[in-house]
């Protein structure tokens, strides 16, 4: 008493500690997990397209500001252009004033009010040339040519038309402006053309002017603003946003151009938001919205379908704190396993709810049938027989589901990937909860009454109930006419869908990236709108280079230009831009330092020259602060740092050029074709002519130049920098052929997965292909919804496909399983089965519905597509499959649990010799009691039938179930020294000890023949050679073993050992050989336990009835033999072999039939105390005892 | 340098408020409120063409001294025109839908630039379009206006006063964006000749553009092809798009 209460004692404190243990993970796996609201995980990085444009939007495109935008293109009135220039003015000087909110606000480019701040760049970009190209800026400042410039430029500022000109040579009379090449790389002009390059306002016009702050008619602006603060996550973004939408409301009503000018009246420019922190502050906030609204509108509806269809609070109850138990800890694995969830894969919940919820409700349908009726006799259930019943097939069916949506981790897109991930896990943690949670919650045990009350008696009625076929009707129920005429009308309305389909065609496939886009978003249409009004009508690429560090990408951009300009040259592109004159050389700047350093000494004499020729001290003062800015940069070359710009003119341009961060350095150019006037779809969007594979080429040959420079050159690096291509317009197709990819690496696997898992679930062809058929059905209903609807297939939904093959088999699996225990009766199989898959079906398909109404076009369509591809399978597998099955499969095909397992064959046997004589034996001791024990989790049947086999051995359910455990495990331990054993081993390797020799000695002295007698108990088979080895002649009498040649090869094999095999079968006179055997002194081994049926006989045993062979009687009446029962058991220290003593017995009274079953009932209980001793060791996995008769009553 | 961009951009409207006055002149329909503004939009009602000698006198913040240069100018309603700058010319610039050329013929080069896409003469000729509006409304939106006498009489051609049938047209941009480069325009009207008498762009940084007209011809015939660039880009000339 003492021990148990001890052992209870600590089984409570590990309990405890693995709870602690287990919240502390979830915990911590929670703390973990964030709102991933960039879109651009969204984009597979494993495609180059989509990686490039990931590096751009996240590194170069100003993921970190926001970007106001002021539309007055659809006001008419006259001089909008110059109101809007007032009202953006206003604006942004008021929001310049709220320091709590911004950092920094622009609307127009930051050198427009002050040209001499792009001084400083001026300086950077001579500064940063190739030394030759410095060289000629050297020689025009020279003084010996500085007097003759300045005589010049007079000259032409009294004669020039040219603005451009007149402004520059006022200020620049040497020609500081006259900028190298800065990376426009444009097509080398005719002969009769003079290419006029004028950096100088390329220049100016980078990021400004109508490409950065306004459209050409001015009617559209942006302004810039820096947000004070780094909003690092979607709440802060949106409460800034809100904060922001504030401060504008504060402006319009103090400081509103309204109030200052008539003019304004009525005139209200659209005002939109886009940027970084706005996608993010959006899209955070649907995800929370989609989390919120869609999980709580599905287990809403799901909990309303259970009252509705269950009643009862309690249980609903149970359901909500179980799902809620379900998310939470998905969520905390979640955290640990992938740390964020994004757009799509935040609809996990959802799902995870609408399948999760089917457990629940298959148990308590289950638990229900067999316990709800209070007012009935019939005992109470508890918890632990309704999981031995439905756990399994909950179990098996949580797992097929999971590896459907596991397949969806395959995907090349993040966020279907991800969803795939969270929703298996989700739902093996669903199948644990609600079987091992839920279940004892809504079911609790009942008071000791069943146990005082005849407990086991009870149990074992409803168990024999249950796993007896013979106690289910075995008449299969007719369908009424009405019905069937109706099932034969749907069947017509099915082939009907297919028949529309050929007919009317498949629905459209949009490959476009917009699933990928959020719905309605404002910031999505502001960005759309700066498209529209700044954006080119070329079609661009983004070039990105990315190297290992500044000097490596600075040496792949010099190794660049070249290709560009042939590119550009051979028309392959339009256009291009390189960065490499802007992104810091310091090799470059370093061989400049002091030729920069002697022109700066020669400021004065170039002073005079200019008074000299008429110039005040103005026209220098560029000259001057360019030689300022070479100052600061000789300080940085000797520090070793290459110099880089810091006026906030120059930032601006270089923070759009080069990027750098977690050690990765990258530069950005961008190459540009013009588009067609009238576009012809090729591959790429509409109005595009550039193809996928033009792409391609141009990448290829931009990273073949930088692959020819040697590694070397790089530096210290293992890797080249290299090239990325990035447009919107060559990311559809190549999502296209990525989705192409995924589909065949998910849709495989899947069918792979699907067709052995109908194999194993039915063992008939017949089921299988009816499955196959009844998802053909659904999927045809759904086609045929999705043509008239108008719906399309999309990079997203297109996923639903895997997912409703791994689901939709479910169904149909459970129904013709229930067909067969329910030998065809279709009233009971919707009445049970069929009434549980419809409330799953309705729920999955809410939880999948309730997506429809996400902000992410793709999860919308996904929802939308799934619950409707579940409600058509599932009403084809719920109404139709039935009826199918009647017709097509018929009754007969009942369940078999009274066969060996379909694992006890001669392929498997082989296998498993050959692999004994490889592993070491602890492995695989090791291995098969692992495997076992998940055999016997996973096989409830199997494990059901043993349990009770062994009632009569130990009452007790808990212990029961264990032992059962135990034997299973004792079983493969057992097969493993058998596999040694008959693939070479000695068997004395694992023999320790001889009980009761003596008697075997006795009869061998005596010079009888000895029939020894076992059961399905111990290692049998290894008991032969002992024999053989101390000179005994052995033979061993058997059955035939299951599947073609294996009787011969196991006969093969005992005759390695000198053992004789003598199959038995029908035929009266197979045993005549044995009885001259034993009449001539031999042995004889036979099994008591398995008999055939015409050698049955019934005889008392532990308590009930077994039937046994009467072979041992009848051998003994034939030869006079003497009867021998045997036993090898494994013990602590080996195999011990236990010969009891003789069978007495009158060899004339075995004339009467009677004595030879009051014999072979009296051999039966000689084993009796070694079963009770090792009862584990007794593999009896089909039914033993006498229907009905299973020891306890 | 901090004025650069400015003068870049006010040398270009100064060139234009006179060609775009002219351009108004011409085209000014509606009925004014003032007797003066009514002459003005009379005086353009009757000129269809006309050809001025100027001198322009630029007086940049950058030169101690102001630089001088004589042309020609011919104007043909209702936006043609060409300027020319010395004798022998040094320079032309020659507007004709949708190009503007710049024309250097010693040193046989011609740029050509494109009214229709953006760029400082597209910039211009929109603040000139803004400066001479077709109506008293669009005027008024766009310059605080008024009339007055000229503030440097000495320089006015012909020594006119006020009274002495010059009307001096002064305005003031109300954009912002126009006023940071741009301090006034001023226009000086004859009455008694019915010419245009001289124009002026005085820039924020004091700079000044002033083109004063003589021998003002009014609705003479231009030859045919007076302002095809076909005729000033001769063969052999590079030419430019910049």
């Amino acid at each position: 008493m003492n021990t148990e209460s001890g052992k209870h004692a600590r089984s409570f404190k590990w309990r405890w500690v693995f709870g602690v243990l287990t919240g502390l993970f979830l915990v911590l796996g929670w703390l973990q997990l964030r709102m991933d609201a960039n879109i651009f995980t969204l984009l597979p990085g494993s495609i180059p397209e989509a990686r490039g444009l990931k590096w751009f939007q996240e590194s170069f495109a100003d993921s970190g500001q926001v970007l106001l935008t002021l539309d007055a293109r659809d006001l008419q009135e006259e001089g909008s252009k110059d109101k809007l220039d007032v009202y953006v003015q206003s604006l942004g000087a008021f929001l310049k004033t709220k320091v709590d909110l911004v950092e920094e606000v622009l609307w127009t480019p930051p050198w427009q009010d002050d040209p001499s701040k792009m001084t400083e760049t001026i300086a950077y970009l001579w500064f940063n040339q190739a030394p030759e190209i410095f060289a000629e800026l050297v020689k025009r400042l020279s003084p010996e040519q500085a007097t003759e410039r300045f005589e010049l430029a007079r000259d032409e500022l009294a004669y020039s038309f040219s603005p451009a000109e007149i402004g520059r040579l006022s200020y620049d009379p040497l020609g500081v402006t006259d900028l190298p090449d800065i990376g426009m790389i444009t097509p080398t002009v005719a002969e009769d053309e003079e290419e006029v390059s004028n950096p100088m306002q390329a220049l100016m016009s980078m990021g400004s002017g109508s490409s950065g702050f306004a459209s050409e008619d001015g009617r559209f602006r942006i302004i810039y603003i820096q947000p004070s603060d780094s909003l690092s996550d979607y709440k802060s973004a949106t409460r800034w946003w809100a904060d922001l939408k504030l401060a504008i409301d504060d402006w319009r009503e103090l400081d509103h151009a309204q109030d200052r000018d008539p003019g304004f009246e009525g005139f209200d420019p659209k005002l939109g938001f886009t940027g970084g922190p706005i996608f993010s502050a959006e899209i955070g906030s649907a995800m929370e919205r989609d989390m919120t609204f869609s999980v709580g509108g599905s287990l809403l509806f799901t909990l309303v379908l259970f009252k509705l269809a269950h009643g009862g609070w309690r249980p609903l109850g149970w359901i909500t704190l179980c799902m809620g138990m379900i998310l939470a800890v998905t969520l905390g694995i979640g955290g640990w396993i992938w740390g964020s969830l994004n757009v799509v894969s935040v609809g996990f919940a959802a799902i995870l709810l609408g399948i999760g919820v089917d457990y629940a409700l298959t148990l308590y349908q289950e638990a229900k049938n067999h316990v709800m009726d209070e007012g009935s006799k019939l005992p109470a259930t508890t918890p632990f027989d309704i999981r031995r019943m439905v756990g399994p097939g909950i179990a098996w069916a949580a797992l097929t589901t999971a590896l459907g949506f596991f397949s969806l981790s395959l995907s090349h897109f993040p966020g279907l990937s991800q969803l795939g991930g969270m929703v298996s896990v989700g739902i093996l943690v669903a199948a644990v909860v609600m079987i091992f949670v839920f279940l004892p919650l809504a079911f609790p045990r009942k008071p000791k009454r069943s146990e005082n009350h005849n407990a086991e008696s009870d149990l074992t009625k409803r168990d024999s109930l249950e796993i007896q076929p013979t106690q289910i009707p075995r008449q299969s129920s007719p369908i009424r006419k009405s019905s069937s005429g109706l099932s034969w009308v749907a069947t017509f309305v099915v082939i009907g869908c297919w028949i529309f389909l050929l007919v009317q065609g498949w629905p459209r496939f949009n490959g476009s990236q917009e699933p990928l886009q959020q719905v309605g978003s404002e910031a999505q249409s502001a960005a759309e709108g700066i498209q529209s009004a700044l954006g080119s009508a070329e079609v661009s690429q983004w070039m990105v280079v990315v190297g290992e560090g500044l000097a490596p990408v600075a040496r792949a951009l010099q190794s660049v230009d070249p290709v560009l300009q042939n590119l550009v040259d051979s028309g392959k592109i339009a256009s291009a831009f390189s960065p490499a004159a802007w992104y810091p050389n310091f090799d470059f700047q370093n061989a400049n330092l002091s030729s920069a350093l002697q022109l700066v000494g020669s400021r004065e004499e170039l002073r005079g020259s200019a008074i000299e020729a008429g110039f005040t001290d103005s026209a220098l003062g560029l000259l001057d602060a360019v030689f300022k800015t070479w100052g600061q940069a000789a300080e940085s070359i000797r520090q070793g740092i290459p110099f880089q710009p810091e006026s906030p003119g120059a930032r601006w341009v270089l923070d759009r050029l080069r990027s750098a961060s977690e050690g990765r350095a990258m530069a950005l150019g961008w190459i540009r074709q013009a588009a067609p006037e009238s576009g012809d779809s090729n591959g790429l969007r509409s109005g595009s002519f550039w193809t996928s594979e033009d792409i391609k080429e141009i990448r290829r040959q931009l990273n073949a130049s930088i692959d020819s420079v040697e590694l070397a050159d790089f530096g210290d690096l293992t890797k080249r920098p290299q090239i990325e291509l990035a447009g919107w317009e060559s990311l559809a197709p190549a999502l296209l052929r990525a989705l192409e990819s995924d589909f065949w690496k998910i849709a495989v696997p899947i069918s792979c997965l699907t067709l052995p898992v109908l194999w194993l679930a039915f063992r008939n062809w017949k089921e299988a292909t009816l499955s196959l058929i009844c998802l053909l059905g659904g999927w045809g209903i759904l086609l045929a919804i999705m043509s008239v609807l108008d719906w399309e297939w999309n990079l997203m939904n297109v996923m639903a496909a895997p997912l409703l093959i791994g689901l939709g088999v479910d169904y149909s699996i459970h129904i013709q399983k229930s067909m067969r225990r329910n030998r065809g009766d279709t009233t009971a199989v919707w009445g049970g089965v069929g009434k549980a898959l419809c409330l799953c079906a309705l729920t999955t398909a809410v939880g999948f519905g309730s997506l429809s109404g996400s902000d992410n076009a793709g999860m919308a369509s996904l929802g939308r597509t799934c619950a409707a591809g579940v409600l058509a399978i599932a009403l084809v597998s719920i109404g139709l499959c039935p009826f199918w099955w009647r017709q097509w499969v018929g009754v007969g095909h009942e369940e078999k649990v009274d066969e060996p397992s379909a694992l006890y064959g001669p392929r498997l046997w082989r296998m498993a010799l050959k692999i004994s004589r490889i592993l070491p034996y602890s492995l695989l001791v090791n291995t098969a009691r692992a495997l076992a024990w998940i055999y016997a989790q996973a096989n409830g049947k199997r494990r059901q039938i043993l349990e009770n086999n062994l009632k009569p051995i130990e009452q007790n359910p808990d212990k029961r179930r264990s032992l059962a455990v135990k034997t299973f495990e004792a079983f493969a331990v057992k097969l493993v020294d058998l596999w040694r054993f008959e693939g070479g081993a000695s068997v004395n390797e694992q023999f320790s000890r001889w009980v009761g020799w003596e008697n075997m000695e006795t009869v061998l002295i005596e010079g009888r023949g000895a029939l020894l007698v076992t059961l399905h108990f111990g290692n049998w088979e290894i008991g032969a050679p002992l024999l053989t080895e101390r000179g005994v002649k052995l033979n061993i009498v058997t059955s035939r073993e299951p599947g073609a040649g294996f009787t011969e090869m196991r006969e093969s094999l005992r005759s390695q050992r000198g053992v004789k095999t003598w199959v038995v079968g029908d035929n009266p006179f197979s045993t005549v050989p044995l009885i001259q055997k034993l009449q001539e002194g031999e042995a004889v081994a036979a099994l008591l336990d398995r008999p055939l049926k015409h050698a049955a006989v019934t005889v008392p045993f532990l308590g009930s009835r077994i039937p046994v062979s009467r072979g041992a009687a009848e051998l003994a009446r034939a030869s006079g033999c003497a009867i021998l029962p045997v036993a090898i058991l494994r013990e602590a220290e080996g195999y011990c072999a236990h010969i009891l003593s003789e069978v007495d017995y009158d060899r004339r009274a075995l004339g009467r039939p009677e004595n030879r079953d009051v014999l072979t009932a009296e051999i039966m209980k000689r084993f009796e105390p070694l079963l009770q001793s090792h009862p584990e060791q007794w593999f009896h996995f089909i039914p033993i005892w006498k229907e009905g008769e299973n020891g306890s009553d | 340098m901090n004025l650069m961009l400015k003068l870049m951009r006010l040398f270009n409207r100064t060139l234009k408020a006179t060609a775009g006055m002219c351009f108004a002149l011409s085209m000014l329909s509606v009925q004014a409120e003032d007797d003066q503004l009514a002459k003005v939009l009379n005086l353009s009602a009757e000129l269809e063409s006309w050809d001025a000698d100027f001198k322009q006198i630029r007086t940049l913040k950058t030169l101690r001294e102001p630089l001088v240069a004589e042309g020609h100018v011919w104007y043909q309603a209702p936006d043609t025109f060409l300027w020319r700058l010395g004798n022998p010319a040094r320079t032309l610039a020659l507007k004709a839908e949708p190009d503007m050329w710049v024309i250097y013929p010693r040193l046989k080069r011609a740029e050509k630039y494109n009214l229709e896409t953006e760029g400082p003469w597209k910039d211009a000729l929109a603040l000139m379009e803004a400066g001479f509006p077709r109506s008293r409304e669009r005027l008024d939106a766009s310059f605080e206006w008024s009339w007055s006498a000229p503030q440097d009489q000495d320089s006015s051609p012909k020594g006119s006063k006020p009274g002495n049938g010059i009307a001096v047209l002064k305005m003031i941009p109300k954009s912002e964006n126009s006023k940071r480069w741009i301090e006034s325009i001023i226009v000086e009207f004859d009455f008694n000749e019915g010419v245009l008498a001289a124009s002026e762009l005085k820039f924020t940084d004091g700079s000044t553009m002033r083109n004063e007209f003589s021998n003002f011809r009014k609705n003479p015939d231009f030859e045919e092809d007076w302002f095809q660039s076909d005729r000033w880009v001769l063969p052999g000339y590079r030419i430019a798009r910049p």
